[in-house]
């Protein structure tokens, strides 16, 4: 849990969702593993906070993105399973073009001082 | 939409869900613990880890569950129910709050029921707020009996030409009074008393009535004089007559005249009368026939020929429809229309170019909103009904005031939990809004049985004013709703706002269980004395309505008004020829006289008491008037014995007498107040006078009578002369008689025995004349019985607050008085104190309550008879009664402080 304050980068408002629907795409997951996936895809840079990641899978569930149901985990307990809804992936696609577009836009924006990105 | 049906769906199985969240939450804590566990870190030190990581627990479920349920509506639940669970541990307080609350509630409820009932609610027609009242403004101003005065009447001429001139989409319709016809149904020789109304062919679709049945009255009913003898019924008067279609068409008999029943008016329509249903309409045409007179003037007119063509008799009450956007061309054609009459009138009057000239000045055309219609109680209960309005609203913010005092110290009593809750994480508006909720519970418990006390209040209430058709309908409960929230808002925020501003970390450390106390009583006491004011105020008001209503009861009228009754008729209106009535007069004196337990009878124009007033110019021989003066008397026709029947003392000269009745003779009886204005000193007694200005003096002056409130028994003597009641006078009339035994039984008797001799006349009216003088009275004694109540009701309120706050004082103090006890003092003294703290509170407030009182009685003088709102013995009497009240309030709480027990008190700290 020790981990070097200054290398981790808080989590912009809106993202989490974006996150989680994408972890999903790999297959059904339960909450822990998908914090545990965020955290080591994005080399540790990013800690979803456990505080907003259950409230977020159940507004995700709510709105009919992600489904859930009760599975035996790896390790024969049993565990609520998300898995990614048709309408889900659609507004994956959704908020990743846009996210993209953002991403873009920041970098555009934020190139001329930096000098030496390319 | 399909998220709200997961939803509910998961709202409907939300315990469940409420599990699962659990475990699921308990499998991310192993899941983390076994994965810091596998890092390295010991079996409890990653099971510690992992907790830590999750956060709150509790806070994270009600996170997550928001988004299964309604949340504000959970938790409003549970606040209801929370404070339900509050008030039912302190059940002192909540039946203190909730009746105090009903009080003020109910009372408000009551006048506002009496108010909407006479005053505000407006007439159930199509968009009533179009319809408007023409009156006629002059140098005086306008007419004071809101629209049905001589100054909101108008000749028929005169309508007509407002008609022709009116704007497009505009409807004009005018009317007569409300007056009482005699109807018989299907040839029946009993006649029933029916209210009705002349209307013009335009008055139903003004009002957009429909005919339920036939057809209502059009222009053809308004071509020639008398020649239309149709009419419509109400619909309730429909149903009474057995609800039969074939009335269409069927013959009736009004004041005598056959006439026909063409329509049925919708369900429901009552006319533009705010207190009384009108039940039949004929055409103004026939106002001739019918012998309709009533509410007129005439001036250079002939009252005994048709009113229709004359431009001298105003009688006809004028209202327009006038939609938004035409008031303004509305307003420019009635007033061009207005000028163009007046001018005509003048022309055909001959009316003096210079009078002319001053009337095209001072007088112009007004229009009033008329969407509340006409009433005759308005004007007599409007200032009374304001004024107790006004007061009950005081009452409700004294009790308002009570309660918040009830719920600070509640408040301060609960510092300790409030402060845990805060500490636990609870969030101030949370608490506060808890809080208010329980403050809403309070005013709704209080409101509920106020609209139930304020419901049986407003019967009792209509039935002293004399009003009937007063209920509680769903604007009177709105009007409740929203004064009962008002309510909470008033006292129950601040006490929430208060109690929620505690620091918690002091509250944890203090052991003591009063924290600010002393501080706070400071604050409680200013209340009370602003309620002992208020209270001052409020009594004073009471015993003066009490005084001046005991005054004008007590009154000597001048005349002998126990065992006395008068019944009234119109012959003619009940079907007899004008040659039978003086027969039929003879007659009907002939039985009451031989009636036993009559002791004398005599036939007058005015019933007594009754406000009947005709007022009349006359000339004196010896007395010149000013130049603008115009002699004006009452002139009340007489028939012979009537001075000794009513009791008026002749006090010089000889009464009238049936010698003077059968021929006709010039002679009048005047009254003192006559006397005394236009004779001076001298004796009025073969002096002579003329009816009307100038002329030769006809009438000699036989006699003198004592004074007497012949009109209303509020009202001074007027100037009156009597004069002998013609033989021939078609009536209507009125036989007072003199009664021995109980006045009801009599007048019961009187009615059955002339019923039998006169089956087909109509007693319009009987009634005991002390009966009569009662209802005079009407007004003040409804206000002084309101005001009576709400002077105890705010006395005991005041009381109740005192107690609340010396009680209060008394128990935070225990131990002091323990201690105080333990070294030595006295309990007398102890009792003093207390006491003599209560009263410094409530002195400070019955001494601004005596300038205030002596300040707002001011304002009320025109209202009391005979008493004197600045008289000092009044508020010391006052005075001496809410000191004795306030000494009571706090004998129980200083009683307690003396019985503190040394030992237990000092033991408890």
């Amino acid at each position: 849990m020790k981990r070097p304050a200054q290398s981790r980068v808080e989590l912009l408002q809106g993202t989490l969702d974006l996150l989680i629907l994408r972890t999903l795409l790999f297959g059904p997951s339960h909450g822990h593993a998908i914090a545990k996936h965020i955290q080591r895809t994005s080399e540790e840079l990013l800690k979803v906070e456990t505080g907003s990641l259950y409230p977020a899978l159940h507004r995700l569930e709510a709105a009919g993105w992600v489904a859930a149901s009760w599975e035996k985990s790896d390790k024969g307990k049993r565990a609520r399973y998300y898995r990614i809804t048709a309408l889900g992936r659609r507004h994956l696609v959704n908020e990743e073009s846009k996210w993209n577009a953002f991403a873009r836009a920041m970098r555009l924006v934020l190139k001329p001082i930096d000098g030496e990105a390319g | 939409m399909t998220s709200f049906f997961r939803k509910l769906s998961w709202w409907m199985q939300r315990r469940r869900k409420d599990d699962e969240l659990r475990e699921e939450l308990q499998f991310h804590l192993e899941e983390e613990a076994d994965a810091l566990h596998a890092e390295g870190l010991s079996q409890d030190h990653a099971r510690w880890a992992a907790r830590r990581d999750l956060g709150n627990p509790i806070l994270l479920r009600e996170e997550t569950r928001t988004l299964w349920t309604w949340t504000l509506l959970e938790q409003a639940a549970q606040d209801v129910r929370y404070a339900l669970r509050g008030l039912r541990r302190s059940p002192g307080f909540a039946v203190v709050a909730v009746v105090t609350l009903a009080l003020g509630i109910g009372a408000n409820t009551a006048i506002f029921t009496l108010l909407d009932g006479v005053m505000l609610k407006p007439l159930d027609v199509t968009t009533p707020h179009e319809l408007q009242l023409l009156q006629i403004i002059d140098e005086e101003g306008p007419d004071p009996q809101l629209g049905i005065g001589p100054k909101a009447r108008f000749s028929h001429l005169a309508f007509q030409r407002f008609v022709d001139a009116l704007p497009p989409e505009t409807t004009l319709a005018a009317m007569s009074r409300m007056t009482l016809f005699h109807v018989r149904f299907g040839g029946a020789t009993r006649v029933r008393a029916t209210q009705g109304q002349l209307v013009s062919a335009e008055y139903f679709s003004l009002l957009r009535v429909r005919a339920s049945h036939g057809r209502l009255l059009d222009q053809a009913d308004n071509r020639q004089i008398d020649a239309h003898p149709v009419a419509v019924i109400s619909h309730t008067l429909w149903r009474e007559l057995g609800s039969s279609g074939s009335i269409i068409g069927q013959p009736i008999s009004v004041n005598g005249v056959p006439i026909t029943i063409v329509g049925v008016a919708e369900a429901g329509f009552r006319g533009v009368w705010a207190d009384k249903g009108t039940e039949l309409w004929l055409p103004v045409s026939m106002q001739h026939a019918l012998g309709y007179r009533q509410n007129y003037s005439v001036s250079r007119g002939q009252y005994n020929a048709p009113w229709l063509t004359q431009n001298g008799v105003t009688w006809l009450t004028l209202v327009a429809r006038v939609p938004d956007e035409q008031r303004r061309a509305f307003a420019a054609a009635t007033d061009a229309a207005y000028r163009a009459d007046l001018l005509a009138q003048a022309e055909a009057l001959n009316i003096p170019p210079e009078r002319l000239a001053l009337a095209l000045k001072t007088r112009r055309l007004l229009r009033t909103p008329f969407e509340h219609g006409l009433s005759t109680l308005r004007q007599q209960f409007a200032s009374p009904l304001y004024l107790l309005m006004s007061l009950v609203a005081l009452v409700l913010v004294v009790a308002c005031v009570n309660v918040a005092n009830l719920l600070l110290a509640r408040g301060m009593a609960r510092t300790r939990e409030i402060g845990v809750r805060l500490s636990l994480g609870a969030s101030r508006l949370r608490l506060a809004r808890q809080m208010m909720v329980e403050s809403l519970v309070l005013a709704f418990a209080g409101g509920a049985v106020g609209v139930a006390f304020g419901v049986w209040l407003s019967h009792s209430l209509a039935s002293l004013a004399g009003v009937d058709s007063i209920l509680v309908d769903t604007r009177v409960l709105a009007f409740s709703v929203a004064v009962t929230a008002a309510t909470a808002m008033l006292f129950g925020v601040a006490p929430a706002l208060r109690a929620t501003r505690v620091d918690p970390s002091r509250v944890i450390a203090s052991s003591s269980k009063g924290v600010t106390a002393s501080f706070d009583v400071a604050r409680m006491r200013p209340l009370v004395s602003a309620q002992m004011a208020v209270t001052f105020v409020m009594v004073t008001g009471a015993v003066l309505f009490g005084r001046s209503l005991g005054n004008l009861a007590n009154i000597d009228p001048g005349f002998d008004r126990d065992q006395l009754v008068a019944l009234s008729f119109n012959p003619v209106a009940s079907g007899y020829a004008r040659e039978e009535v003086p027969a039929l007069q003879r007659r009907l004196l002939e039985r009451v006289r031989t009636q036993p337990g009559i002791a004398a009878a005599a036939v007058s124009f005015c019933p007594l008491a009754a406000g009947c007033r005709n007022s009349q110019t006359v000339s004196l021989e010896d007395y010149q008037p000013a130049p603008d003066e115009r002699v004006q008397v009452q002139v009340t026709d007489v028939g012979a014995d009537y001075f000794t029947t009513v009791g008026m003392d002749l006090l010089e000269g000889r009464a009238i007498d049936a010698r003077d009745i059968a021929s006709a003779a010039a002679v009048v009886v005047i009254n003192e107040s006559t006397a005394r204005r236009y004779f001076g000193g001298r004796s009025p007694v073969g002096r002579r006078l003329a009816r009307g200005s100038g002329g030769p003096f006809r009438f000699e002056i036989v006699g003198l009578v004592r004074d007497a409130r012949t009109n209303d028994l509020a009202e001074e003597p007027v100037p009156t002369v009597f004069v002998p009641l013609v033989a021939e006078a078609p009536g209507p009339w009125v036989i007072h008689a003199r009664v021995i035994g109980d006045p009801q039984v009599a007048m019961r008797d009187l009615r059955e025995s002339i019923n039998r001799s006169e089956p087909g006349l109509l007693i319009e009216r009987s009634m005991t004349i002390e009966g009569q003088l009662q209802q005079n009275l009407t007004e003040q004694r409804l206000v002084a019985y309101l005001a009576t109540a709400v002077g105890a009701l705010t006395l005991l309120l005041a009381c109740i607050g005192l107690y609340g706050v010396v009680s209060y004082g008394v128990a935070r103090r225990t131990s002091e008085i323990g201690v105080r006890l333990t070294f030595g003092a006295k309990r007398s003294d102890i009792v003093r104190q207390v006491i003599a703290e209560g009263g410094l509170t409530a002195g400070v407030g019955l001494a601004a309550g005596a300038l205030l009182a002596l300040w707002a009685t001011r304002f009320v003088g025109a209202m009391l008879y005979d008493v004197s709102p600045t008289e000092p013995t009044l508020y010391l009497l006052v005075a001496a009664g809410l000191v004795a009240s306030v000494v009571l309030a706090c004998l129980v709480p200083a009683g307690r402080a003396a019985c503190v027990d040394p030992v237990q008190a000092l033991r408890a700290e």
